[in-house]
């Protein structure tokens, strides 16, 4: 940088930068925990604030769809909308169909689920789109499977311009080999980890747990979390250390302690 | 109005015949002064079906047998009948004559009528209408007599005996006096019996009277009667319901591309809008009927989740419709005129325009919907309901989102349920502790797991009160060494002699 350029110039930069940013304040969400449903960092998301989920497997859809659908239930709580899924018909016969026979998922009613089927990639972008315009929409989770040549930066762009008008939160669950360029807030990798011990029986799965990475974090931090879900409170916390065993303090068995407790 | 088509069955074989460019069966060209006849086969001889009206100059009737038309005839080109494809396109031709109005009724096999109270003036009085829909018949080869009458009865019986007739209001016993008993629509028995009596018109029935006629042929004589002297009304069942509204656009020009029929659109939404929410009501179906200028019609319908009449959304919907047609929407020579029409309207409260505007979330969520299920087809936007059973596959069941069903009872169900289930288990090779361990691995498209942990079973019994009765299933949750949550299943036992148990995978956990 040359010396002769002043302080003005810099804060001319500064301001030129400024307006570059998106205009919202974008809020710092680093951790992957999702605690409870009144927690204010779900209010206080940046609109339009596009997250991408992938897994490292295509084996990790159910995890990915898990904690999107988590996320969800939060932001649709905070605003009180909808819940739309977008998916591929395609997929669908091997991915399995979202199942909630106990009428709620991760905390939303089923009922205010919408699924949406597409038959190719050009109709799901569309379908996007248009469910991220609408303000009754809280959340909109877009599922695929498989790399997609139409699903790029221009895609995520465009969703999140669409999405920044109406305030709904826009989540991408991509398959776990795309690496497409994308415009996203934040970058999640899930994938499954060994669940909890059950308290009951030891040769069953307990409570569930991942392996939470962000990759990328606008504003925020990246790193490793290991997370578990309480069936009980709803939530997503962070998985407590290994349980080491510590030998009890030294009891103090001097004359004197003796003497004073005689 | 009732459009009598005395000539459909020849009349279509040489249009379809002169459209495809192909000749009659002795390989002369079209050509509308050869006598044409069809035949059918019946029990004992080959018997003329129909004839055009150059063989009926000749003297040939319908019914003769073919060897002695042939004989009166040299030279006639004989073809077989299709009364399948004659009534095929006569339908199709009753539907594009909902152009004049929705009301449209097929009666037997080639007379049209079409109901025009109050559609008239929209072609200019009953004289112009009547005049266009002949011209345009005749454009199409086809022979038509038409007569536009207070009654059905009273306008089937002057288009069989005239080409062209218009009676005036409240004429209808004038006009038909003088006209044969046969045209009443009666039994060939009660016609032929009414003849013999020598009560040959209908004017010498007004005067008999009625009870020993009833008497005599039955109670359809006189209600034929009344109903032909529009005394008591017809019933008529129309070749599609008829919608609660409707708005219609007539152009000068046809019309083929999408920007101007969405131009057209445009208006005719605004007009339904006005119509439907004068009456307080919005529909939950809209129909675009578009009427290309050779008899053909293009329908594009819409549905709405809750009852819809704004303009701008019932535009939408067919905005994103036509983007999906803009491919295959044939306009051949142009759209000539198109209608729009609203059904299954329900009440819907008049709206205060813009106040609270930031309150309509509700109203923004249908018209979402709306417009998903449109472009995606209403059974690719779904939602979940639960349903009260043990069997997995149907405790949860996905109704379109566009019927705004209920969901009536949220299952109390403690067990674990997987968050996906595939539509159909897949079978996988599971080893398993004889006999009814839980699985230590298992193999599933073509890779191998290693189970670490497993519980179960958990036993799923079939429905067998609903017939198709399987062996029980026993579901065991397990987890791999990878950390992947699977729900698997056993169905039927090991030592069964019938079968040797099968297992399936069922559902992935998170």
């Amino acid at each position: 940088m040359s010396p002769r350029i002043g302080a003005a110039a810099i804060e001319r930069l500064k301001e030129r930068l400024a307006r570059l940013e998106p205009r919202t304040k974008l809020k710092r969400v680093s951790s992957p925990v999702i605690g409870g449903r009144d927690e204010p960092v779900w209010r206080d998301l940046a609109p339009g604030a596009l997250h991408e989920i992938a897994g490292s497997d295509w084996r990790d859809g159910a995890a990915a769809s898990f904690y999107a659908l988590a996320m969800a239930s939060r932001l649709a709580h905070a605003r009180r909308g909808d819940l739309v899924i977008v998916s591929l018909k395609s997929d669908a016969r091997d991915a399995g169909l979202l199942y909630a026979p106990k009428g709620a998922l991760c905390g939303v009613d089923a009922m205010r689920i919408a699924l949406c089927f597409a038959g190719d990639v050009e109709t799901l972008l569309w379908a996007a789109e248009d469910a991220a315009r609408s303000p009754s929409v809280a959340a909109l989770i877009i599922e695929t499977c498989k790399p997609h040549r139409l699903l790029n930066l221009t895609a995520t762009r465009r969703l999140q311009l669409a999405a920044e008008a109406s305030g709904a939160t826009p989540i991408l669950l991509r398959s776990a080999h795309d690496s497409a360029a994308s415009s996203a807030f934040r970058r999640l990798r899930v994938t499954p980890a060994p669940s909890a011990a059950d308290s009951y029986d030891a040769a069953a799965p307990g409570r569930l747990r991942w392996r939470v990475a962000i990759e990328r974090c606008r504003l925020g931090n990246c790193g490793e979390w290991i997370v578990e879900w309480d069936d009980e409170t709803g939530e997503l916390k962070e998985a407590p250390a290994l349980y080491v065993p510590r030998p009890a303090a030294l009891a103090d068995r001097s004359a004197d302690a003796r003497a004073r407790i005689a | 109005m009732c459009l009598a088509l005395p000539r459909w069955p020849t009349d279509r074989l040489m249009r379809a015949r002169a459209l495809r460019d192909e000749t009659l069966c002795d390989g002369a060209l079209i050509d509308g002064a050869r006598p044409v006849v069809l035949y059918e086969r019946t029990a004992r001889a080959l018997r003329l079906y129909a004839v055009n009206r150059p063989a009926a100059r000749l003297g040939l009737a319908r019914g003769q047998a073919l060897s002695d038309a042939r004989a009166m005839v040299p030279g006639l080109v004989a073809e077989k009948a299709e009364p399948e494809a004659d009534r095929k396109a006569f339908l199709k031709l009753c539907a594009w004559h909902m152009r004049y109005s929705p009301l449209v009724t097929p009666y037997g096999a080639n007379d049209i009528f079409i109901d025009i109270t109050g559609a008239s003036h929209l072609f200019g009085g009953e004289d112009d209408m009547l005049d266009e829909a002949r011209a345009r018949l005749r454009g199409l080869g086809v022979e038509a007599c038409g007569a536009i009458a207070g009654s059905a009865g009273a306008a089937f019986a002057l288009a069989h005996t005239h080409r062209r007739f218009i009676v005036p209001e409240g004429d209808e016993r004038r006009a038909l006096a003088g006209l044969p008993v046969s045209m009443l629509r009666l039994e060939a028995g009660a016609t032929e019996n009414l003849m013999r009596l020598g009560l040959k018109t209908i004017g010498q029935l007004y005067d008999m009277p009625r009870a020993p006629l009833t008497a005599r042929f039955g109670a359809r004589l006189n209600r034929r009667l009344d109903q032909a002297l529009a005394i008591v009304s017809e019933p008529l069942t129309p070749l599609h319901p008829a919608p609660d509204y409707s708005a219609i656009r007539k152009l000068v020009e046809p019309i083929a591309t999408q920007e101007s029929i969405l131009v057209c659109l445009d208006a005719l939404a605004n007009d339904i809008e006005t119509v439907l929410s004068k009456g307080g009501k919005g529909g939950r179906r809209f129909d675009l009927a578009l009427y290309r200028v050779d008899n053909e019609v293009t329908r594009i319908s819409v549905g709405a989740s809750a009852p819809a009449r704004d303009a701008s959304h019932i535009k939408r919907l067919f905005r994103d419709r036509l983007d999906d047609h803009r491919n295959d929407l044939d306009a051949g020579f142009g759209f000539e005129l198109v209608r729009l029409s609203a059904h299954q309207c329900q009440p819907l409260a008049a709206m205060q325009v813009d106040a609270l505007a930031a309150n309509d979330t509700k109203d923004d969520a249908a018209a979402l919907i709306d417009r998903l299920s449109n472009r995606l087809g209403p059974r690719n936007v779904v939602r979940m309901r639960v349903v009260d059973t043990h069997a997995p596959e149907r405790a949860v069941s996905y109704a379109p989102a566009l019927s705004r069903a209920k969901n009536p009872l949220p299952a109390p169900l403690a067990a674990a349920r997987p968050l996906r289930l595939l539509k159909d288990p897949e079978a996988i090779d599971v080893m398993a502790e004889v006999p009814d361990g839980p699985p230590l691995g298992f193999k599933w498209r073509r890779a191998s797991y290693r189970v670490v942990k497993a519980s179960g079973p958990e036993r799923i019994e079939s429905e067998w009160w609903r017939g198709k009765a399987g062996p029980p299933r026993d579901y065991y949750r397990v987890e791999t060494a990878q950390g992947w949550r699977f729900w698997i299943f056993r169905a039927g036992f090991y030592g069964d002699a019938d079968a040797a148990p099968e297992w399936r995978l069922h559902g992935f956990f998170a």
